[in-house]
């Protein structure tokens, strides 16, 4: 469906009578209509309807740096192209007392702790401050030989291992990493002291025209956004090259030209009582 | 059956929930872990009375610190997480002993029942024997320091999160499937009211803000 279309769908869809009225204005108004129509989308209780709609204009796994605890979702400085936020999935770092005693250098680096640990095969830790067998350090991926001894890894599925690059001589110490899809708070729930976050349960508050991070002295350098992004494409009515099919479904547009048709009517008698208030004050005066 | 911490999580918050577990919900988390380490406490004592036994997958192993290090000739001590006591009589704590040593430790329940022993003649502790005494939650851990090289204790813990060793994300939880049940009925039926149900309207649009 191309602006033209849309736009001819609309004229069948309101009074003809106000077609040539509202034709200046209705890029613009399309525009509005398309905006409410993603809110009205939004409190729809069927889910999957929000995804079949939207599913163009929705990112997915979207990785962004945060600074400091706070990622900023606004147009300029931010994300540029952030709308409304579906997830959140973090990489939180907890900091530990267990302290590296020795990193073989061979391949992959077989990593021994000084305690017994609650590490499994395929946490995944951040190590710091190994030196000699340096390639120990960095975020890795484990995977479980002993209750002290684990082998390192790049990635989960554990097929890249991480080869050693020295003699160890001395240092280590151990993060661990959450990996976690979070939940979404705000303010007024910061009283709570059972459901205050934590690195393995983090959450994420709105607020300084981002979202932040909590609990902010747990650092996060990784997130990954689940998000609508801002719509770029509009119907325009002397467009007729673009397929708006390949940003929105059919569904979705015609939902948009019903709310389009919605808001020339109901702007239509808003100026029409005007028009007759007007008279109304004339008369009386 | 295994039942890890976080399929227990989705499990009990989905009961009140009617099936949706969204980021919206109230029962979020953190919340839940402590929820369902209570109703364990609290299914562990009813499952024990009407069978009179404590099940092995109850149990979890605890490698203390010492936070008195070991003398060596006297003794060390260390925090005791707190345990379970299914009746009052029947302590939750199980083996205690070392993981490199073949004998287990001889559990003293109190200190007064220590110091009796040590003004016994017959019953005086001598230079080979190996005493855990538990003075309210600290462990004090009587023998030769060079006999063991690390120590592990078994007990039924209050908080499973309590044991630091405890990877909630994979090991499973120290409950069976009879405790589930016990621990379902309480949730729903039992004393601890279900006020927080989600409401429906915030289920319905769920994850988005």
């Amino acid at each position: 469906m191309t602006g033209a279309q849309f736009y001819r769908e609309w004229y069948n869809a309101v009074d003809a009578a106000y077609s040539s009225y509202y034709d200046a204005q209705f890029n613009d108004l399309a525009k509005k209509a398309l905006f409410e129509s993603i809110n009205d989308l939004l409190k729809v209780p069927e889910r999957q309807a929000i995804f079949d709609a939207l599913f163009s204009i929705t990112r997915l796994d979207v990785g962004v740096i945060p600074s400091s605890n706070f990622i900023d979702l606004r147009v300029g400085p931010g994300l540029t192209d952030y709308y409304r936020l579906f997830a959140t999935r973090l990489i939180v770092e907890d900091a530990t007392t267990y302290t590296v005693t020795a990193a073989t250098n061979t391949s992959p680096i077989k990593l021994s702790l000084n305690k017994r640990s609650r590490y499994r095969t395929g946490d995944y830790i951040k190590i710091a401050g190994v030196l000699g067998n340096t390639n120990a350090n960095g975020n890795r991926y484990l995977k479980q030989l002993n209750n002290f001894d684990y082998q390192l890894y790049t990635d989960a599925a554990l097929s890249n291992p991480v080869a050693g690059s020295g003699t160890y001589t001395s240092g280590g110490t151990i993060s661990t990493l959450y990996d976690t899809y979070v939940q979404v708070s705000n303010s007024s729930r910061k009283y709570a002291t059972l459901s205050s976050p934590t690195a393995s349960t983090p959450e994420v508050i709105f607020g300084d025209g981002g979202i932040k991070i909590y609990p902010l002295d747990k650092p996060c350098n990784q997130s990954y956004l689940d998000y609508i992004k801002f719509p770029t494409v509009f119907p325009d009515k002397d467009d007729v090259a673009t397929d708006l099919q390949l940003s929105y479904s059919q569904d979705f547009l015609y939902q948009i030209i019903n709310k389009l048709a919605q808001l020339t009517e109901t702007y239509s008698r808003d100026s029409e009582q005007a028009a007759i208030q007007m008279v109304e004050t004339k008369t009386t005066l | 059956m295994v039942y890890k911490l976080t399929d227990l999580y989705e499990m009990f918050a989905s009961l009140p929930s009617g099936g949706f577990l969204t980021d919206q919900s109230k029962l979020d988390r953190r919340y839940m872990y402590a929820m369902i380490g209570s109703l364990r406490a609290a299914a562990i004592p009813i499952n024990y009375k009407q069978n009179k036994r404590l099940n092995s997958g109850w149990y979890q192993p605890f490698f203390p610190e010492f936070g008195i290090e070991w003398q060596s000739s006297c003794y060390g001590s260390f925090e005791l997480p707190s345990y379970i006591n299914a009746n009052g009589v029947v302590g939750g704590v199980g083996y205690l002993g070392s993981i490199d040593f073949g004998n287990a430790f001889t559990f003293v329940e109190t200190p007064q029942k220590f110091y009796a022993f040590t003004q016994n003649y017959a019953m005086r502790p001598r230079a080979k024997d190996t005493y855990v005494v538990v003075e309210g939650n600290r462990c004090r851990v009587y023998g030769n320091k060079s006999r063991v090289r690390e120590w592990v204790i078994y007990g039924i813990w209050s908080d499973p999160l309590d044991i630091p060793t405890y990877n909630e994300a994979t090991d499973p939880y120290p409950i069976d499937a009879s405790l589930l049940q016990t621990m379902q009925h309480i949730f729903i039926n039992g004393p601890i009211p279900v006020i927080v149900k989600t409401p429906a309207a915030q289920v319905q649009t769920g994850a988005i803000s």
